[in-house]
């Protein structure tokens, strides 16, 4: 489908860990909306040129929600938003993902916003995935309950040991997995590809600086190896990208 | 009363004033149903060279105060992929379709100009001598009126299509740049491009832009660039007043109005489009209402009714 805006009325504000959870009545991208998908939302006072963009963490109904990690004064702005609202988005953008059977999925930190709706609807279909969930402490377990409440098999991991096993999650995920899915921070993907056996696919989420979410203005680019173009777009061709075709080299951690 | 919303500019007539910018619209279908294209005169295409340009490494976008400062380096598919690909799609696009030219050479100008003037898609050519993003993006040739002129000139020589020049708005003369651009054959001037800029990340202490300069958007230069429409304005005389296409951070039909009562016949949107992909439709209409209240039967009229 191609991607609407809607002015959705903001049913829910909830918090959830270091985060909060906004949830709009938005029909028609959650009739469209699939996993790993995101859409583009507008801060809250017109003072913002570019939306932002946020995975779709649900869908249920006609209701769509988006996990929010305050990081600067316009995500500030839309984790205030109170129900009645309006939460204008565009959506869904970026293409859904299935991954293969079998695929382990991985998480770290805030990363679980994109791929809750996965695993949710994994649940849903009644199969069971191996998730490894880690933060570096219970209070960036964003999700945690909620995921303790699916039919998943589940190992969380912190930093600081303040819930589940202590370390870094890359250190428990199976080394001879088939498939791996991960979102997380960059430095997790370098680790996780340094880490599993050379035989294993990672996909990962990326997230970059996005301004139009279609495609338009090459802004969201990731450098990608063995490719005929040197870039491709997060918004379009992602935002799950082959872990093994993106050019680390030139890539920065800041995200 | 009824307004007449066609207005002619750069030797084309066209069925509103909204033109979407170049850089911002890609090949012109990406954005699909959430840009109303009935309200768009015209979309100017992403910039092609004759070659193929892979673009600057990221990040390439940040966003600032009232603004953002892009540095994406004119990333295109070149020349062929651009005829045989991307004009094909679009065949049924209901506004004119022009396309923007930027080069490394004088020669390049001329070779990407000469090509597209044989594609009946193309109703217009935009010279892009203003990308602050790429070292020979152009701007070597708009520092320099004379060689402006020429570059200009060179490529009226081979199209007999409608030939636009996107400005660089940061020259010692704008008003001598625009008369320039003027001589060298040009039937609009886009008025005008980014200003360069640069923007720092203070806790990594490094800069935010993968090219550490990049080029600034947005209504933070909405008041610069209105200056500048004025002066190219007035610096034509009336009668052969310059066809000006005003870009510079307009977001509602407030801005497009200003800039078509300092001269502008038309107005370009951009970096609004992601804000709210609703802006054509809404400029458009409000650039209606304003026209219909005020006592002008067409939008055209607006153009340089500026009391001063």
């Amino acid at each position: 489908m191609t991607p609407v805006r809607e002015l959705a009325p903001v049913v829910a504000n909830e918090p959830l860990a270091a985060g909060q959870v906004v949830t709009a009545r938005a029909p028609l991208v959650a009739a469209a909306a699939r996993p790993f998908q995101f859409v583009l939302a507008a801060v809250p006072d017109g003072r913002f040129p570019l939306r932002r963009p946020f995975s779709v963490f649900d869908v249920k109904g006609e209701d769509v929600s988006v996990l929010i990690r305050q990081v600067g004064s316009g995500t500030a702005r839309l984790a205030a938003l109170e129900p009645g609202a309006a939460l204008d988005i565009i959506g869904p953008l970026g293409k859904e993902f299935l991954p293969e059977e079998g695929a382990v999925f991985v998480a770290g930190g805030i990363g679980i916003a994109g791929i809750y709706f996965a695993l949710a609807e994994r649940a849903r279909r009644g199969e069971q995935t191996e998730v490894y969930f880690g933060a570096r402490n219970a209070d960036e377990l964003y999700a945690a309950d909620l995921l303790a409440a699916l039919p998943l098999k589940l190992t969380f991991v912190t930093e600081d040991g303040s819930r589940g096993i202590r370390g870094k999650v890359v250190e428990f995920v199976p080394r001879d997995a088939k498939v791996v899915v991960a979102c997380g921070p960059r430095a997790m993907y370098r680790s996780l590809l340094a880490t599993v056996s050379p035989a294993t696919r990672v996909y990962v989420l990326m997230e970059e600086r996005m301004a139009c979410g279609v495609g338009a203005c090459r802004g969201c680019v990731v450098p990608v190896t063995g490719e005929v173009w040197p870039f491709v777009t997060v918004c379009r061709e992602g935002p799950v990208f082959d872990g093994r075709t993106i050019a680390w080299e030139k890539v920065e951690d800041r995200i | 009363m009824s307004v007449s919303t066609t207005v002619g500019v750069g030797g084309l007539e066209l069925a509103t004033p909204v033109i979407l910018a170049s850089g911002c619209v890609g090949y012109g279908d990406e954005w699909g149903d959430l840009i109303d294209r009935e309200a768009v005169g015209a979309v100017v295409l992403k910039g092609v060279s004759r070659e193929p340009w892979v673009g600057n490494v990221g990040p390439r976008l940040a966003e600032v105060p009232a603004g953002v400062v892009n540095a994406v380096g004119l990333e295109n598919v070149g020349l062929e992929r651009f005829i045989q690909e991307k004009l094909p799609a679009l065949e049924s696009f209901p506004a004119a379709v022009v396309a923007n030219v930027v080069g490394k050479t004088a020669r390049e100008y001329v070779e990407v100009c000469a090509a597209l003037d044989e594609q009946p898609r193309v109703n217009a050519l935009e010279l892009n001598v203003s990308c602050p993003n790429v070292k020979t993006g152009g701007m070597t040739f708009a520092a320099n009126a004379e060689a402006l002129r020429r570059l200009i000139r060179d490529c009226r020589d081979v199209t007999t299509k409608p030939l636009w020049v996107k400005l660089p708005p940061m020259v010692t003369d704008f008003a001598a740049t625009a008369k320039a651009a003027l001589a060298g054959g040009a039937d609009a001037l886009t008025v005008a491009n980014t200003y360069p800029a640069m923007v720092v990340d203070v806790a990594a202490r490094r800069p935010v832009l993968g090219n550490v300069y990049g080029g600034l958007s947005g209504p933070a230069i909405r008041a610069i660039t209105l200056r500048l429409v004025r002066i190219a304005y007035e610096g034509t005389p009336q009668g052969s007043r310059a066809n000006i296409i005003a870009s510079g951070g307009i977001d509602g039909w407030e801005a497009a109005a200003a800039y078509m009562l300092a001269g502008a016949r038309a107005v370009a949107i951009g970096t609004a489009l992601f804000t709210n992909p609703r802006t054509p439709r809404e400029i458009l209409d409000g650039l209606v209402n304003y026209a219909s209240a005020n006592g002008f039967t067409s939008l055209e009229e607006l153009c340089g009714a500026l009391a001063v």
